[in-house]
């Protein structure tokens, strides 16, 4: 909300400022030359006011088409563009020279005409509302209505008022000498001549305290609020009233009403705040300047004000002014006409101009707005307000001669208070963030964040890295006799083997616990037996290495495995003795082994003792399930577990063959090669993968001997009890 | 040494009357290949696959091929009890193999506690519709009626075989992670995977650069 409405209040002041200027070519150059010049403004408006009838006449001419306020608004506003450019040249436009005569008429003849002319204004403006002047007189009658309370404000309001009233009376005037634009433009250039000589004539230090006044104006205006703030609360308080029944006003019966309030709203609120901010340093401004120059309280000038002015000009100004502030937001969005209906309505409601004004609000629509200056109900408006402005003016006479230097003290202090928000914003953002360094790498994209090319970079060289990992553990693999054993279904196998070897044993504590001693004794010759065919087999390993340097592998395989009667056929372990067999010729054979380098061939013997080991096991496996299977052979278990010993000696020496050929391959290898030591290192590796073969078939071998002692208990038993 | 290649081994293991087609399923599965004629299993046979149960997590399903024969059915009990995931199998163009479900079902159960596993139901040889005697219909209520999953498969034309293994696989997985089946000593139902020695080191690492950026 704060920062909506401090851009709304700061959009507000801006558009308030511009409008106030087109509008009410005195006020709004006298605002606008005071912010920019006020000390000028004040020898201009004399030497404006003789330039600025032609200026008006052409310009009028020229937006002769057009309705005779946006064209004088328009050519107030350049007027008051050329003010601001410091030129009193520039005022010469009917605007400016209106607004300046006005001044000066109002210092000069200050209560009636100003009391006229802000009335006059006040009626036409709600009429104009449509147009620019809308905006301009909300801010005269703003200022009017603080005017009316403080003194100072009402010397302001009154030269505001006018000069607005000025610059209205231009326009009224113009409309009631001829509906015509041109004539009505040439008429405003002739009355503000007038206007502008009397002014002259009336004294320049009366322009020089009505620039001051319309310079406070200006910043009430800008900143309206802060005046309000800063001086009486009265005057906010009354402000705030207004702003209320404007809103009210405006929402009743209109569509715009909604829409109006709400930023009429936020408008106020926004442009509270920025003057709660602001204010400070103005008030402290304004404070030492009054108290320095020795202005009257504000309070008591406002009561002397009330006093003297009529309750239904301070309405009505209220009303106008609160109709001003309005105008301005409606009309920078939407229609100056519909603004102006808007305010219409709540004119006529809150006062009896208000029923001359639909008329002229009427022929406005109609002709664009002409004939609202001359619509005859200003006059007794007019009269109204010169009655009060005379008051006020004289008193605002001495109050804005004083107070002009002080405007000046305060539109150069509001530029020190821009000046230290500016630093103040600079040092909190740089109080933890010296040089702003942070806060520019953060803003900048080139700061040391990671790159996302470089992350890339980083991400890809990982998974090369990663890939060359899973290559290398992957080659591992391939040459790992244990992971090669567990592919071959080794170890299920052995696992498998075990689970039934345990089963087996159990199974025969079982039934030696249930045996009668006699059986006992009968039995035992026979498990002894077994144990010891399967004890010798250990010893017959080295008689076997050493007997058959190069057995017949096959032809033993299936004579040990046939003499088990088990049905079960060596294919497997022939088929894999073949293949490394053949395996070992083709090496032989090929004289130069470039195309098998020693990785390859160390990989093809442990990968070959993995497999010949594991269908050794499964052989054992399958043995053991069989011998439990067929229990009612007469087969004898003890001739079983001699059988399965020579196997397991066949196997073991068959694997230290294996081991022995790949290791003459390699070493053939090596007497071509320089890599000796690599060499020696993988038929070392051959070796101890062999003797781990041996020593998984070993223990398959010997899981076996449960099994085949139930196979002999049971067999025992049963061949009892069928005796 | 050794690559890491899977966190779990899951032991399945399939049970069914014999020539329902067991062990051309796990050869489909893991070779992916289908044989017509095929010998009977003896005792038990083993293969092994590995298959993602969830995005990089990967397990190894090691599966117990038994031997559907009766003769062997004394040892083929002794292998229950080491299993996780129990997959019971029957023909659909033979009714006596389904009506034998409910004592496979119930042998299995019985030889398996007090450990827990995962069954599922297997209506093989889907392809061989003309020769159906059991409904789709009727495996499924079955496998309802014990709360169990229920598939129909076929070795021939691939029907499901991913997929059955892949439900088994996954329930299996989110069993262990709701601690509904816990690794134990002594029981190799469910097995961690090999070490991974070098890539976790390697990735600690990368993990760790990665933050200092």
């Amino acid at each position: 909300m704060s920062d909506s409405e401090d851009e709304a209040a700061f959009a507000s002041a801006d558009e308030g400022e511009e409008v106030n200027k087109p509008a009410l070519p005195a006020a709004s150059a006298a605002s606008g030359k005071k912010e920019k010049a006020n000390t000028k403004g004040a020898a201009q408006p004399g030497a404006g006011g003789a330039t600025a009838t032609t200026k008006t006449s052409s310009g009028d001419s020229a937006t002769a088409g057009k309705g005779e306020q946006t064209k004088k608004g328009k050519g107030r506003q350049q007027q008051q563009k050329g003010k601001k450019k410091g030129k009193a040249s520039s005022q010469p436009s009917p605007k400016e020279d209106s607004k300046t005569e006005s001044d000066e008429k109002k210092a000069s003849d200050v209560p009636q005409t100003a009391v006229k002319q802000s009335k006059s204004d006040e009626d036409v403006t709600p009429k104009t509302e449509a147009t620019e002047k809308e905006q301009s007189v909300p801010q005269a009658k703003s200022d009017t209505s603080k005017s009316s309370q403080d003194k100072e404000k009402g010397k302001g309001d009154k030269s505001a008022g006018e000069d607005k009233t000025a610059s209205k009376s231009d326009s009224t005037v113009s409309p009631s000498k001829s509906a015509e634009v041109v004539q009505s433009d040439n008429e405003p250039g002739t009355t503000t001549p007038k206007k502008e000589r009397s002014a002259e004539k009336e004294s320049v230090d009366n322009q020089k305290t009505v620039q001051a006044g319309e310079v406070r104006k200006g910043l009430g205006a800008e900143m309206s609020s802060p005046e309000g703030q800063d001086i009486p609360r009265e005057l906010k308080d009354q402000a705030t009233p207004k702003q209320d029944e404007s809103a009210e006003k405006s929402s009743g019966g209109w569509g715009w009403g909604s829409w109006g309030t709400s930023i009429l709203s936020a408008a106020s609120s926004s442009v509270q705040t920025f003057t709660t901010q602001v204010g400070d340093g103005f008030t402290t401004i304004i404070d030492t300047m009054e108290s320095s120059l020795g202005v009257p309280d504000p309070g008591e000038l406002a009561q002397a004000k009330e006093v003297k002015e009529p309750e239904d000009e301070g309405k009505s100004a209220s009303a106008d002014g609160e109709k001003d502030t309005h105008p301005p937001q409606e009309k920078s969005s939407e229609g100056q006409k519909s603004s102006a209906m808007d305010k219409r309505v709540p004119d006529k409601d809150v006062k009896e101009k208000s029923e001359e004004k639909p008329e002229e609000q009427k022929e406005a629509e109609s002709s664009s707005g002409n004939s609202w200056f001359s619509s005859w109900g200003v006059a007794d408006l007019a009269k109204k307000v010169q009655d009060t402005g005379k008051t006020l003016a004289t008193k605002g006479q001495t109050l804005m001669s004083e107070g002009f230097d002080a405007v000046e003290n305060l539109a150069a202090g509001g530029i020190d208070v821009l000046e230290t928000i500016g630093k103040k914003t600079y040092s909190t953002l740089s109080e933890h963030d010296p040089a702003l360094r942070k806060t520019r790498e953060f803003l900048s994209p080139k700061a040391d964040k990671p790159n996302l090319s470089s992350v890339l970079r980083e991400a890809k060289d990982q998974a090369e890295i990663q890939a060359e990992q899973e290559k290398e553990n992957e080659e591992a693999r391939k040459a790992h006799f244990g992971t090669l054993f567990d592919d071959y279904q080794g170890i299920a196998h052995l696992e498998a083997l075990e689970m039934l070897s345990n089963q087996s044993e159990k199974k025969v504590h079982s039934l030696l616990n249930s045996l009668a001693s006699e059986d006992l004794t009968a039995i035992k010759p026979v498990l002894i037996a077994i144990k010891e065919a399967f004890e010798v087999n250990e010893d017959d390993d080295d008689d076997a290495d050493l007997a058959a340097k190069d057995q017949d592998f096959t032809s033993l395989v299936s004579q040990h495995l046939s003499e088990l009667e088990l049905g079960t056929a060596p294919d497997k372990l022939n088929k894999v003795h073949e293949m490394v067999k053949q395996w070992i010729v083709d090496f032989d054979a090929n004289e130069s082994h470039d195309s098998e380098s020693v990785k390859n061939v160390h990989q093809r013997s442990i990968q070959s003792l993995a497999e010949l080991t594991s269908k050794g096991v499964e052989q054992f496996h399958k043995a053991g399930e069989l011998v439990l299977l067929e229990r009612d052979t007469d087969k004898d278990c003890t001739e079983r577990a001699h059988s399965l010993a020579r196997l397991t000696g066949v196997l073991c020496h068959e694997v230290g063959n294996m081991a022995t050929k790949f290791a003459g391959c390699l070493n053939k290898m090596a007497e071509q090669e320089e890599s000796s030591d690599e060499i020696t290192a993988l038929v070392t590796n051959i070796y101890l993968e062999a003797s781990n073969s041996s020593t998984y078939l070993q223990d398959a071998f010997q899981l076996l001997l449960p099994v085949l002692q139930q196979a002999a208990l049971e067999h025992s038993i049963n061949s009892r009890h069928q005796s | 040494m050794c690559d890491p290649i899977f966190e779990y081994q899951f032991r399945l293991i399939l049970i069914g009357d014999s020539t329902v087609g067991k062990s051309s399923l796990l050869r489909y599965f893991t070779d992916g290949k289908f044989d017509e004629a095929c010998d009977p299993t003896v005792g038990v046979d083993f293969y092994a696959r590995l298959m993602e149960v969830k995005p990089g997590v990967r397990v190894k399903l090691q599966l117990w091929d038994t031997a559907g024969q009766e003769r062997f059915r004394s040892i083929t009990r002794s292998y229950y009890r080491n299993s996780v995931g129990v997959m019971i199998v029957y023909d659909i163009s033979k009714r006596s193999s389904f009506e034998n479900l409910k004592d496979w079902y119930e042998e299995a159960r019985e030889h398996i506690e007090p450990h827990k596993a995962i069954f599922v139901i297997l209506g093989h040889k889907a392809d061989n519709d003309e020769k159906r005697q059991v409904t789709f219909r009727e495996g499924k209520r079955f496998a309802e009626m014990h709360g169990l999953k229920f598939f129909e498969t076929s070795a021939k034309t691939g029907q499901n075989v991913e997929e059955s293994f892949a439900q088994i696989a996954k329930d299996t997985y989110q069993h262990l992670q709701d601690g509904h089946i816990k690794i134990e000593e002594g029981w190799d139902g469910v097995k961690v995977g090999f070490a991974r020695p070098k890539e976790t080191v390697h990735l600690a690492e990368a993990e760790g650069e990665s933050r200092c950026c």
